[in-house]
């Protein structure tokens, strides 16, 4: 392999593309006693229309969830009983926008990298295995079902979004599950995972060679990869502005968000992330002065968060916690939101945030996990690793300017609230 | 690595840890009180009261700007049960001093604040503190100790727990009772906070590149002069008994969640024995390829989640899983099957060798966080005997087949609580 060696930070990576077609980088972290490996695949939640062998198809809700179950078990076991032998610690998750296998180990380093390689290539689906994930899965989501966060989150992005699936739970439904069979698990693993769409990071306790020639003994050669994924048309406009619930908790929950117009397929760049990221903090992190209005009204508490929530052609504000009075929230929020649209982003305030994000950044370096995670993420999006850091360096506050402006807009507001069932 | 633990005051212990792997300091105070239902709400609210100002950084506004100045600077606070203790945490973290843009020593500013915030909180002119501060924290202890009833696994749990030791500081909830929250007063926290100071056991750690010594030296300072009884800060270990206690509770809940408690015939300092029992639960049920994953979730498909974990200071062990509610005897059934597969030796060098290889890798990582290191040494301050993650491998190294079936033999079913839907089918 070729190997190109990117320094940031204090980190060298290596980046190849192995001749199979997977893209590869490799983080070396000196004196780290452990070693840890995730390959990713850009296949999440929202990809559930496509075309495939000329055919264009909409698969249940949560197939990729369901996908990334089933994959540990291949025709000769269980990936976990393989693990066990190395010692290996591994884990999966699927998100909105992609799926990812892991491993973290302190020794049998080649070993454990060799099962992750394998069992991603070797899918096997039967009827009774596909059957008995069913009942596992439908735990998971009863499970997801009992999280008031959750509800509160997923019945915002309903009224938001009127087509975009990443108004779906990721997990799906005991309902849409239902509909899933080993045919159409075939289907989705032929088409998204080919090596040329997914990529693996290694990081800690590890070098380029002993990747690579794990990397030679187990990966075959993918085919091109073409992928036609559907264009979700996608009103800018949402759907409700309320909607409520009630759930057995001891006060409400809410999520405010604010739908950004979002071209479909449309990817944000890293500066428009950072710039979105430090808004967020100027307008509502702890140290600015509507937290402190809302913590003096009695309004919020240590759950309050902001976020910026965005993937391929979506992209929302969400502002969340736990308040007896989600309504006045909103009023305040929107109230300061005009505000700072009317008087701009004070410049010393900004230079502060873009100093302590630069500080919070280069703490995210600390570890193997992070490390690598954030590379995975990195490549999904199309980045350069650790891009972020160089954004925010470089960041002007008219970056910020501009999506204030642009963003935060009143009309597309969704304010979703979970109520506390009377008697809790 | 080598445990250095210094004695730098009456009843406060210094360990350095140097390491230039990481990119951040971090200093870490841990405050042993006992637990007693009358104190636990007003000491439970300290963490967050003294980290959200001090006297010379009276305001949020103004302390978030002071920590941004620090390149971000993070301050956390914590409060949990550690056995029958109370044990209260405050953190900070910024990035070394090597990736400052201007050779900033932003460690020793970050170990004034902290100090700062341990003794010079914002207070009033009658000594107390700040009435805003303390009324704004108040209201977020009572709405924290009111939402332990939305989180259903971790509130079936606690009800377990403390069927489990019933009338013991481990009934105790660490962040006290509603009642005793919604009855404080600046004065009883104030109180509170000097008695903090004067009676608990506390441990600092201090992580980063450097050896601390500047650190060391300035957290000696501020110790020196203050009058100080430290108070004791045991734990007493659970005994078994005849009778299972059971409880449980009907809510508007999609899944039942089941708890189990066990007496576990092993605590702290018995640390050969405790080894075999953190063995004997990672091969039962605290695993990926433990006895209740294979079985219970994967051969049975009843659950997502069936996990044991050992509390080894108290000598309990708590199960606890998700499941229909139609299900909930037969994964008890299931779980303590299971259990008795393993008390009779039914597991074989295979199974054994797999959860002492898990267990090997996940002591050995505790070295390579930062954060992971800190809590597993301040989990064992209050011993006498402290081990490092190696040293415990090479005890683990050591444990028998034998060793894990004896002591699976002393485990005994003590409490089970579930959280119930209310109705067959009932589903938000």
């Amino acid at each position: 392999m070729n190997w190109e060696r990117i320094e940031k930070a204090g980190e060298t990576v290596f980046f190849g593309v192995h001749e199979s077609g997977l893209p590869v980088y490799v983080l070396p972290k000196e004196g780290f006693s452990s070693t840890y490996a995730v390959i990713g695949t850009r296949y999440g939640s929202i990809d559930n229309e496509f075309t495939a062998d000329g055919e264009q198809l909409h698969v249940p809700a949560g197939i990729a969830h369901y996908l990334e179950h089933k994959l540990f078990e291949n025709e000769d076991g269980d990936a976990f009983q393989k693990y066990a032998k190395t010692g290996a610690s591994a884990n999966a998750y699927t998100s909105f926008m992609q799926t990812a296998y892991l491993f973290s180990c302190t020794e049998n380093v080649a070993e454990s990298l060799e099962v992750l390689l394998d069992f991603v290539q070797n899918p096997y689906f039967t009827e009774a295995s596909v059957e008995k994930e069913r009942g596992i899965i439908g735990q998971e989501i009863r499970m997801g079902e009992d999280n008031a966060d959750r509800l509160s989150l997923f019945q915002m992005l309903r009224c938001m979004y009127k087509n975009h699936p990443v108004r779906e739970d990721i997990a799906g439904t005991v309902e849409s599950i239902a509909d899933i069979t080993p045919a159409l698990l075939y289907t989705c693993y032929r088409t998204f995972y080919n090596l040329h769409n997914m990529a693996l990071v290694v990081s800690g306790n590890i070098d380029t060679q002993t990747v690579e020639a794990v990397a030679d003994r187990v990966l075959k050669k993918a085919a091109p990869f073409t992928l036609e994924r559907t264009p979700v048309e996608e009103p800018a406009a949402v759907c409700e502005t309320r909607v409520q619930a009630t759930m057995p908790i001891s006060a409400p929950l809410f999520c405010i968000g604010f739908k950004e117009p979002v071209t479909a397929g449309y990817v944000h760049t890293a500066t428009e992330l950072v710039a979105a990221e430090l808004l967020l903090e100027l307008l509502a992190g702890s140290g600015s002065p509507l937290y402190t209005r809302l913590l003096e009204e009695g309004l919020i508490n240590e759950t309050f968060d902001a976020a910026y929530f965005e993937g391929t052609g979506y992209a929302a504000f969400l502002f969340s916690g736990e308040s007896s009075n989600p309504d006045r929230i909103a009023q305040l929020l929107t109230a300061e939101i005009d505000r700072l649209k009317a008087e701009g982003i004070d410049e010393e305030l900004f230079e502060e945030e873009k100093k302590a994000f630069y500080g919070r950044l280069i703490a995210g370096l600390n570890d193997v996990e992070s490390c690598a995670d954030w590379v995975l993420d990195d490549h999904m999006y199309g980045r350069q690793p650790f891009a972020l850091i160089d954004s925010v360096a470089q960041l002007e506050v008219t970056a910020v300017e501009k999506v204030l402006q642009h963003c935060l807009l009143a009309d597309n507001k969704v304010i979703s609230i979970v109520n506390a069932q009377e008697g809790r | 690595m080598s445990l250095n633990r210094e004695v730098i005051a009456h009843g406060v212990t210094f360990t350095a840890l140097p390491d230039r792997r990481f990119k951040t300091a971090r200093l870490t105070v841990g405050m042993f009180l006992p637990l007693h239902e009358q104190t636990a709400a007003a000491n439970a609210m300290l963490p967050a009261l003294l980290t959200r100002a001090t006297a010379q950084t009276p305001t949020l506004i103004a302390m978030h700007r002071r920590l941004s100045r620090l390149y971000g600077a993070e301050v956390s606070a914590g409060v949990q049960r550690l056995g029958d203790c109370q044990l209260l945490t405050m953190t900070a973290r910024c990035i070394d001093n090597r990736f400052t843009l201007n050779d900033e020593d932003v460690a020793l500013e970050m170990t004034a604040l902290l100090l700062e915030m341990l003794f010079s909180p914002h207070l009033s002119d009658d000594g107390l503190f700040s009435a805003e501060d303390f009324a704004q924290e108040k209201r977020c202890l009572c709405e924290r100790i009111a939402a332990q009833i939305n989180d259903k696994r971790a509130y079936a749990r606690f009800k377990a727990e403390g069927l489990l030791c019933p009338d013991s500081a481990y009934a105790v909830s660490a962040i006290g009772t509603e009642q005793a929250a919604t009855a404080l007063t600046a004065q009883t926290v104030t109180d509170a906070w000097k008695r903090l100071l004067k009676t608990a056991q506390f441990h600092w750690f201090y992580a980063a590149a450097d050896n601390g010594e500047a650190v060391k030296a300035a957290i000696k300072r501020a110790f020196a002069g203050l009058s100080r009884q430290a108070a004791p800060c045991t734990t007493v270990a659970a005994t078994a008994t005849e009778n299972v206690r059971s409880g449980d509770e009907k809510m508007a809940v999609a899944q039942a969640k089941l708890t189990l408690g066990f007496y576990v015939g092993a605590a702290e300092p018995h640390t050969r024995e405790v080894m075999a029992a953190r063995l004997m639960a990672a091969l039962f049920g605290g695993s990926p390829n433990s006895f209740l994953f294979r079985n219970v979730r994967e051969k049975m498909s009843l659950c997502y989640y069936c996990r044991a974990s050992l509390d080894r200071i108290k000598g309990v062990m708590m199960v606890d899983c998700g499941v229909d509610a139609a299900n909930v005897q037969k994964a008890q059934n299931a779980i303590l099957q299971q259990l008795q597969a393993i008390k009779d030796g039914a597991f074989s060098s295979e199974d054994l060798e797999t959860a002492r290889l898990y267990l090997k890798n996940a002591f050995l990582d505790k070295e390579n966080l930062q954060g992971s290191m800190v809590m597993w040494l301040l989990g064992q301050s209050n011993g006498t005997l402290q081990m490092t993650p190696r040293e415990a491998v090479a005890l683990l190294d050591t444990i028998t087949a034998d060793e894990v079936a004896a002591i699976a033999k002393t485990v005994q079913l003590q409490s089970t609580f579930a959280v119930l839907p209310e109705a067959e089918g009932d589903a938000v």
